[in-house]
């Protein structure tokens, strides 16, 4: 005859699971209770561009984020990912740019924007060839609902 | 049928360990990401122009001999560079092509491992090269460049500082 399991194992695993099944559910209505049955964007959304860059200059980058959400947002951290470069002599290392992460806590209205002033900056001793190069940057933003 | 009784440490941990899954649920659900694109474009830098200081030239310069070179750099940047080269690219002329065919005038060397500061959209302090440049006999004597001032084209070199 096997072993009954013990109820110390089996009792959390029940309420852990009734609460995850209780918030999905919650969350579920939250987000698609639309009358119009679009599904609610989830996602905020972020641009932003700065031009003339100069060696050993550092510049404002402003990044425009925008939410979409239902709900006011905090953003707490704000992350740019620069990829390699090019212009007409060719390739530029994605290295000879810094941009500082951002790090704060500010509030973004529900369906509004809001602007993020990020330092970047070219290095000092970038390339010939990074002249009238172009980068793309990624930007990755960290929020918590309010 | 029989149903086994919980003991009451059970339940505690039950309680307790509900909670903080659905608190890390909660958080999870209640945070937001987002993503986005943008760019970053480098500028591209403006050549270096020479300065006219012919003004300020010594009459040193002879047939067989050498003389002073003097420049002043202009900078149209909007930052700062420091020059570390100049070569010629041709021969001086003088503007008479009697003496410019009887004479060349050319730097004796390229001045290397220099350090002129040309500041952001301005000019340099004005550079004196003694001996740079020298003047060869030409086929014939030839007064018409007794003091005439040379004009060299020079290729130049910097970095950003």
């Amino acid at each position: 005859m096997a072993r009954p399991v013990r109820s110390t194992v089996i009792a959390p695993v029940i309420a852990g699971v009734l609460a995850v099944s209780a918030i999905a559910v919650a969350g579920t209505i939250g987000q698609h209770g639309s009358i119009t049955g679009q599904p609610a964007k989830r996602h905020l959304a972020i641009h932003g561009h700065v031009r003339h860059l100069m060696p050993g200059r550092p510049k404002i980058l402003r990044v425009h984020v925008r939410n979409p959400l239902g709900a006011s947002v905090a953003v707490y951290q704000l992350r740019a990912v620069v990829r390699t470069g090019r212009g007409r002599r060719g390739a530029c290392p994605a290295q000879v740019i810094h941009i500082r992460t951002w790090k704060g806590f500010r509030k973004v209205a529900a369906s509004s924007r809001r602007t993020f002033r990020l330092r970047i900056r070219l290095r000092k001793r970038a390339p010939d060839r990074c002249q009238g190069a172009r980068w793309t940057i990624h930007y990755h933003a960290r929020s918590v609902r309010l | 049928m029989t149903f086994r009784k919980f003991s009451k440490r059970a339940i505690i941990t039950s309680l307790f360990l509900g909670i903080l899954l659905a608190g890390s649920v909660a958080f999870a659900w209640w945070t937001a990401g987002g993503s986005g694109t943008g760019y970053a474009k480098a500028a591209s830098a403006s050549p270096l122009t020479t300065v006219d200081v012919s003004a300020s030239t010594t009459a040193d310069l002879y047939p067989g001999g050498t003389g002073t070179l003097k420049i002043q750099i202009h900078n149209p940047n909007t930052y700062a560079v420091t020059v570390t080269d100049i070569a010629a690219t041709g021969n001086g002329t003088s503007g008479n092509p009697a003496c410019d065919a009887a004479n060349t005038v050319s730097m004796v060397a390229p001045l290397t491992g220099l350090s002129i500061s040309v500041p952001a959209g301005g000019n340099s302090t004005v550079q004196t090269y003694s001996n740079a440049v020298g003047m060869n006999y030409g086929a014939a004597a030839d007064n018409s460049c007794q003091g005439k001032t040379f004009s060299i084209p020079v290729t130049l070199t910097g970095v950003n500082s």
